[in-house]
């Protein structure tokens, strides 16, 4: 691919506009061929900015590049959930996609519970693809990408970053390592539990109440660290009304960044800035103004509910 | 054919059992004395033989399992006055039929209803014992609430009468109100009754409180739903928090259990299983 055909294509994303089926053809290639060569356990410097779920959210997550600084002049970490329920996850996904093809040492993309063929098929980035595409290529080509996203990401030795959370079944980082990642997000087992599970004020392992991953408490967050010589999780997974929630002395932090989820929850976002001493620095934006973007159609109520 | 379908194909029993001056018609399934027990509560203008197909399923696939699936108070072959259909009088009668027919029970309980039994089964959570979960079928607050004043010129809008049986059947096929042509053979029926306008009054209080009753109920939650636009705020907050399961068909229609009864048994059978006890596969170092 031609530079200059790249930096054409992401600044038309940009501007949030899709496109072609072939340049996404091309896009997702280069970036499987990236991706396959990222471990599960993506290693990442300070400086970095960690950010959670987007959710299509395009607009917003235009706010958040204003907050953060613009890739590459700011180094950035993903962890997942990009795609789903809001309007524009083909631009949103795109490009962060072309960004990592661009700059590939200056963003991270990790896989959450929703890059995945099943999620998708129920909660909008399919039918989004095929809307704007008229065809399942570019779900596809997207979903094959998917596959091959890493699962964790560990910034300078000491920062655990994860979509969801812990697992029972792993113990170390070197289990991570093991885990055969390029497949669909399986229903049960370390690689679901990494992107399903959430911490809780439990003490040890809980059945996860999403039908999918655990719960995990305070001590099994401190037993992780000690093992493995870290000193806290970050994590995205849960809104959190606030932007971020730090657990369990800090050991555990949520950071979403998704403003005014699904154009209605009311919640702000954040993202969490580690600078080189990994000092943190939370930044909390909100929702673009409603003029910056398209007004979501509010589908009429079901008929008959009774 | 359209002929109707009788229940002894679905239902090991249909009983009738007595609170009061009501006689409750209640379907059921007893297999053994052992397995979780299914209550499920039908939506307004059902019966309990909207659950028919969903049963045989559930029977198959888990043989020690009970279910029960009675006709609510104003409903189907229940008989009784039916001026109070109030949310707090379908809970107590569901609770009364329950314990009339499992005394002192120590078994795992799942509640599920759908539409309007949902709101029976999220409040009933709360007064019985051994409630292992809670199920909603293709019912949220929210959206309920926003279609309500749409239901009477829905109500007005279907056929005042039919010339015969099998006609109400192909009615209800036909303009999509149920997919399964067996299942709208068993269910159909039983619901040619009306809704009388004076029970308009009770609809609101069905819904209002459904979300928060659902996210608090002691139980692990299962929200089944036909689309995922039809969460409300508070439902959408709980979700991305983690606090309940959401499984969406968007091929079913509203009455998901008669549309595709073998997944949602399937769905059922899973949330009991996953929820039974915990079992963390903990790998030592």
């Amino acid at each position: 691919m031609v530079q200059s055909d790249l930096d054409r294509q992401i600044e038309q994303l940009r501007r949030c506009e899709i496109i072609t089926e072939n340049e996404v053809k091309e896009l997702c290639n280069k970036a499987r061929e990236i991706f396959i060569e990222e471990s599960n356990v993506q290693r990442v410097d300070a400086p970095v900015t960690i950010c959670g779920d987007i959710h299509g959210q395009f607009y917003d997550l235009q706010e958040l590049f204003k907050v953060g600084g613009e890739c590459p002049d700011t180094n950035y970490l993903f962890m997942g959930d990009f795609v789903d329920r809001g309007f524009y996850s083909v631009e949103t996904f795109l490009l962060l996609l072309a960004l990592k093809v661009r700059y590939p040492d200056r963003i991270s993309l990790l896989r959450g519970n929703h890059e995945s063929r099943q999620i998708t098929q129920v909660y909008g980035f399919y039918d989004e693809c095929m809307r704007k595409y008229g065809s399942a290529n570019v779900w596809r080509n997207c979903c094959e990408v998917f596959d091959y996203m890493s699962l964790v990401a560990i910034i300078d030795d000491r920062v655990l970053c994860v979509h969801g959370g812990l697992s029972p079944v792993i113990n170390t980082v070197d289990q991570i390592r093991t885990i055969d990642r390029k497949q669909e997000v399986p229903h049960e087992g370390a690689m679901c539990d990494l992107l399903w599970s959430d911490p809780e004020d439990i003490s040890g392992w809980g059945l996860s109440p999403r039908g999918a991953g655990y719960l995990f408490g305070g001590d099994v967050v401190r037993s992780f660290l000690h093992t493995n010589h870290l000193s806290m999780i970050a994590r995205a997974h849960q809104l959190v009304m606030e932007g971020y929630k730090k657990m369990f002395d800090e050991t555990c932090v949520t950071v979403w960044s998704a403003p005014n989820y699904c154009y209605r929850c009311g919640n702000v976002a954040a993202i969490l800035e580690f600078d080189e001493n990994l000092k943190q620095d939370y930044k909390i934006f909100d929702a673009a103004p409603q003029e910056a973007r398209g007004i979501p159609a509010k589908k009429p109520a079901p008929d008959y509910f009774l | 054919m359209l002929h109707p379908l009788d229940w002894s194909s679905y239902f090991d029993s249909k009983q009738s059992i007595e609170v009061g001056n009501t006689a409750f018609n209640v379907y059921s399934c007893k297999h053994t004395n052992t397995g979780p027990i299914f209550i499920l509560h039908h939506g307004a203008g059902h019966s309990g033989l909207t659950f028919g197909l969903l049963a045989k399923h559930l029977s198959a696939n888990l043989p020690a399992c009970s279910i029960v699936a009675m006709d609510c108070r104003g409903h189907g072959d229940t008989t009784g006055p039916h001026d109070d259909l109030s949310l707090a009088q379908l809970v107590n009668d569901q609770i009364a039929v329950f314990e009339e027919m499992f005394p002192g029970n120590a078994r795992d309980v799942v509640l599920m209803g759908h539409s309007m039994g949902g709101a029976v089964a999220a409040h009933s959570a709360k007064r019985l014992q051994h409630v292992l979960g809670v199920a909603l079928v293709d019912i949220v607050e929210g959206s309920a609430m926003d279609s309500l004043h749409a239901i009477p010129v829905f109500i007005s809008m279907r056929p005042q009468s039919f010339a015969s049986v099998e006609q109400a059947i192909a009615w209800h096929i036909d303009s999509g109100a149920i997919h399964s042509v067996e299942s709208a053979r068993l269910s159909v029926p039983s619901l040619v009754r009306e809704i009388e306008p004076k029970k308009y009054p009770f609809w609101r209080g069905w819904y209002q409180g459904l979300s928060k009753a659902f996210v608090t109920a002691p139980a692990a939650r299962l929200l089944v739903l036909a689309g995922t636009d039809r969460l409300d705020k508070e439902l959408l907050i709980a979700q991305m928090q983690g606090k309940f399961q959401l499984e969406v068909l968007p091929s079913a229609g509203h009455t998901i259990q008669e549309d595709l009864p073998q997944q949602l048994a399937e769905i059922l059978m899973a949330f009991w299983q996953r929820n039974q006890r915990l079992n963390i596969p903990v790998r030592r170092l």
